[in-house]
């Protein structure tokens, strides 16, 4: 099916494009009277949900949900750990199927804050439950903290406490082992390049923050950011940071950019960048995701950090193989 | 002071006096990063070990003289457009330029990204130039008559932009960089931005040029022109492809930026620039005047904010205020030719059959909105009784009939009352003033429930309601110049919005999701309210069908027929406001059936005013219902929604009926 779009499949974008074959193949399906969809087995599990961050967590404590939202893109952020799971789709996060869902029947529907309307609809599908310990609400607090009381009470809720305490406990334990191997204390800025004129920063009330303040790291940013903890700032204001160490964040990155920021004069004055402090990560955590992001962001961090900065940390999944930041 | 400058009939006293400002944050600006004399060295022989002159050499004095170029060749390009087409609302975003553009970036990002390592600029130019294509397509047969040309400009854009959002819907973080540039950020990292941008402007200034005279000649109407043995097709032709480049080379360097195309030109003609020279000289030093003045403006706030604020946006922001302004004080009429009689078919000759059969397609519509739908295993026929699986499906299909119901009426209202084929709700901005008031509801507000978001929505619309009505009441609600209030308020959402998404707040793909138009959200209760209203609002509508048949007539002959004019417009108006904002909140502003629905029910021959009502309305509801069963089912289990659909099928319909015309 992908041979169709030759282009796409050396891309993420290959994945985005299958979705739109799906709907091609559906109007044929329907077109052929063959009224039936390549049917997915049904595992029956007792709890569905349409957040990442929630899902991730629910994986890492070894129970798989039923359903969820937005399966391709999940498996792109989780660096594909979870692809033998057998989740049923529940379509983009934003509009949750809820016939689909209705039809599955789960036990239990477990809601971040921002999904609160949902609860009312739910009533006689599902047992809809508000985590109000959900880490990314736009107060301001600390994250980690956030996280961890997060996973107790998901633990809590799908009876897996003594799973949660040791996935936190293991979470702590690598994250000191991991800070003693750094030695090198300069501020970092996480950052992640949205055209070669803008980049979103990262800081307070981010994952990455949380991560930071666990391995002793400082972070560069220390201003405002949004409810998933970033701002969006021009590559002028890197300049207001000579001593920082760029990290940069793949995941959305605008095709073509590496020429532009190969060719600006701009960029490669900007001084960690001329001084070869970079490090590239590869997209394999959601950018506001739970604990096993949180412990994949810290695993490729030091081993960036380890490696002298500079070059990639990993090979690239994502659609730059051959990112050059450096000069 | 400004006033007085408008007065005295000097153009160029305008401008001098608007630039002031800009003179003043110029200087600020300079002052702020070392001074004056350090700027102009930063300019001219900078040294980079200073990385204050870096950043000014490389930064600001780009950015400043990107922002003077683009404002400038947007106003070109406006004035261009304004004098082709007769039509002072006519913009460089009006043809589809810019939506053609984003489309065009958008899919290759997503589908082809090869293509913007090969030239993001050039992606975009051809996208530009498809959609003007398109435009100018649709139009040739009808020898690109402005009122077409707008009209299918007004389709493509629509079109075109409803295809974005549903792209921007699924791939909302792989998108998020295009979003800032489809706000136009005129933030820049060296001078290839002037370097491609001064010498296409020079081209385009110099064709404009040899472009004047026979340009001038259409200003008489176009029997006239043609006695003056001058081919029109062609030099709208000509002139519409120079405005056309100019633009889509702009938007491929800094993005969508609002407002100026529209606003200088208009400026210097309230200013005196009557003949077309004056207007495109003074109107293009306007223009780089406004667009810098707002960016250095910008820069000066912007550095305390969390959050970017791209330029486009604000011009957008600031230049409704201004239109607002302007709108009294425009000329609509004026010594404008007189234009030809607008789109007509013929009459359909037995109009209770085809009402019968649309009413049978929409059962039918309902039927499978209803029944057939996929499950785990895939396609299945429900049975009628099984309740689990109707309660989701009920509310929606009554909410896509009811707001299809109610957009359908109100655009007919409105097109039978401005006898405006390019009224409908959408473009009276009741839609856009709703809209903002929920975007800004969902926002601020710190924990919004559904029950106050849809006070906040009616209160949105009542507000525009309001601007409307005190801005026209004293000219008697004179159609051109509410919709030109209209155009000032849908600009404004426009900004809302996109600062909204350039900001990358993640709530923002919760209010893409609802502005695509889904009835996602409705439950039962809210579907039986929203019902009854429909069918209630619907009713209202039958006594007046007398007025609806003798206004498209003129003022004259209605006051000649006894009709009150100001009172039948106050009360249509009112019914089209609660009809829109009804139907905003439960599927979204851009729905686009308002639009449609009214001129299907024309095209297919239905003219005079209860059956044009009639059929608007089953028409706009068996679109809703298709629409809404098809965004369900077509790419399952992901929704696209009804809105967006409705877009999709209703636009391309239209666009071969308008090709047919």
């Amino acid at each position: 099916m992908l041979a169709i779009f030759p282009i796409g499949r050396a891309c993420p974008s290959g994945q985005r494009a299958r979705r739109l074959l799906v709907g091609i193949r559906a109007v044929i399906c329907l077109a052929l009277g063959s009224l039936s969809m390549p049917g997915q087995a049904v595992v029956p599990s007792p709890v569905a949900t349409f957040d990442w961050t929630i899902a991730e967590t629910l994986l890492a404590l070894e129970v798989s949900p039923v359903a969820m939202g937005n399966i391709e893109a999940f498996h792109r952020w989780t660096a594909e750990n979870y692809l033998d799971a057998h989740i049923i789709d529940l379509g983009v996060q934003t509009l949750p199927n809820l016939e689909l869902l209705g039809l599955l029947m789960p036990e239990f529907a477990l809601l971040p804050p921002r999904h609160r309307p949902y609860r009312r609809r739910l009533h006689g599908i599902s047992n809809g439950i508000l985590l109000d310990s959900y880490p990314y609400q736009g107060k301001p607090g600390d994250t980690w903290n956030g996280l961890i009381a997060f996973t107790k009470a998901l633990g809590r809720i799908v009876d897996k406490e003594r799973e949660a305490k040791t996935l936190i406990d293991d979470a702590e334990k690598r994250l000191a082992s991991l800070s003693g191997r750094l030695d090198s204390v300069q501020p970092l800025m996480v950052v992640q390049l949205l055209d070669e004129r803008h980049l979103r920063v990262y800081g307070k009330n981010s994952l990455f923050q949380a991560v930071l303040d666990q391995l002793d790291l400082k972070n560069a940013w220390q201003e405002a950011t949004n409810d998933w903890g970033y701002a969006v700032i021009q590559i002028k204001t890197l300049f207001e940071f000579p001593d920082a160490m760029l990290v940069i964040i793949p995941g959305a990155f605008p095709v073509g950019i590496e020429d532009r920021l190969e060719n600006s004069v701009i960029w490669s004055r900007v001084p960690s960048i001329e001084q070869g402090r970079v490090v590239v990560l590869p997209s394999s955590f959601w950018l506001a995701g739970g604990l096993p992001s949180a412990m994949r962001f810290a695993e490729s961090l030091v081993d960036g950090l380890s490696a002298g900065g500079v070059r990639s940390a990993e090979p690239q999944t994502g659609g730059c193989q051959d990112c050059e930041f450096h000069r | 002071m400004m006033g007085q400058a408008m007065r005295a009939g000097s153009p160029a006293l305008a401008c001098w006096l608007l630039s002031l400002p800009l003179l003043l944050l110029f200087w600020l600006g300079l002052e702020a990063q070392g001074g004056l004399t350090l700027g102009l060295k930063a300019l001219v022989l900078p040294s980079f070990e200073d990385v204050d002159q870096l950043l000014l050499h490389y930064a600001w004095w780009p950015r400043l003289a990107v922002a003077l170029l683009a404002g400038g060749g947007l106003a070109l390009a406006g004035v261009l457009m304004q004098q082709v087409l007769r039509n002072p609302l006519a913009s460089p975003t009006t043809l589809g330029v810019a939506s053609g553009a984003n489309l065009a970036l958008m899919a290759s990002t997503l589908l082809a990204p090869g293509l913007l390592v090969f030239g993001r600029e050039w992606v975009a130019l051809a996208g530009g130039g498809l959609a003007v294509g398109l435009v100018f397509m649709l139009a040739w047969r009808r020898g690109l008559a402005p009122i077409v040309v707008v009209l299918a400009g007004l389709v493509v854009n629509l079109y075109l932009g409803a295809l974005a959002t549903a792209l921007l819907l699924f791939n909302h973080e792989s998108l998020s960089g295009l979003l800032i540039w489809g706000a136009g950020s005129l933030a820049q990292n060296g001078w290839d931005g002037v370097a491609t941008l001064w010498p296409r402007l020079v081209i385009g200034a110099v064709l404009a040029w040899f472009l004047l005279r026979p340009l001038a000649v259409l200003e008489l109407d176009d029997a006239s022109a043609k006695s003056l043995g001058v081919s029109l097709k062609y030099l709208r032709f000509a002139g519409m492809g120079l405005a056309v480049f100019i633009t889509a080379s702009i938007v491929s360097v800094v993005g969508i930026i609002g407002f100026i195309g529209l606003a200088a030109p208009n400026i210097v003609r309230i200013a005196g620039a009557r003949r077309l020279g004056e207007r495109l000289f003074w109107g293009t030093l306007l223009g780089a005047v406004l667009l810098a003045t707002t960016d250095l403006l910008l820069q000066n706030v912007t550095g305390v904010l969390p959050t970017l604020i791209p330029t486009g946006a604000v011009t957008g922001a600031l230049g409704a205020p201004l239109l607002m302004w302007l709108i009294p004080r425009l000329k609509l009429q004026g010594n404008r030719a007189p234009q030809p009689a607008t789109v007509l078919a013929n009459r359909h000759p037995e109009p209770s059959r085809l009402a019968t059969r649309l009413a049978i397609g929409l059962l039918l519509a309902v039927g499978l909105g209803l029944l057939l739908g996929q499950g785990v295993d895939g396609w299945y026929w429900l049975s009628p009784d099984d309740w689990s699986v109707m309660q989701w499906r009920v509310p929606r299909v009554l909410a896509a009939a009811a707001s299809g119901l109610m957009l359908a009426v109100a655009g007919t209202l409105l097109q039978r009352l401005s006898a405006n084929p390019m009224a409908s709700p959408e473009v009276l901005g009741i839609s856009g003033g709703c809209a903002i008031a929920l975007i800004l509801g969902i926002f601020l507000l710190p924990a919004p429930t559904s029950g106050m978001l849809v006070g906040v929505g009616t209160l949105g619309a009542f507000a525009t309601l309001l601007i409307l009505v005190a801005l026209n009441r004293h000219s008697g609600f004179v159609p051109e110049r509410l919709l030109l209030t209209g155009v000032a308020v849908s600009a404004l959402f426009d900004a809302v919005r996109s600062v909204m998404l350039a900001g990358g707040d993640p709530r923002g793909q919760q209010v893409i999701a609802w502005l695509a138009g889904s009835t996602y959200y409705v439950d039962l209760t809210s579907a039986v309210v929203v019902g009854t209203l429909a069918a209630l609002l619907a009713l209202c509508t039958l006594p007046l069908t007398r007025w609806l048949d003798i206004l498209p007539l003129g003022a004259a002959t209605t006051r000649a027929l006894g009709v009150g004019l100001n009172r039948a417009r106050l009360v249509l108006l009112l019914l089209v406001a609660l009809l829109t904002a009804c139907a905003t909140l439960v599927v979204g502003p851009l729905s686009f059936i308002g639009l449609l629905a009214p001129h299907m029910a024309r095209l297919l021959g239905l003219s005079r005013a209860h059956h044009h009502l009639l059929g608007a309305a089953l028409v706009g509801m068996l679109l809703m219902v298709l629409a809404d069963w098809v965004g369900r089912q077509i790419i399952f289990p992901y929704e696209i929604p009804a809105g967006l659909v409705a877009s999709l099928i209703g636009g391309a319909y239209f666009m071969w009926g308008l090709r047919r015309l």
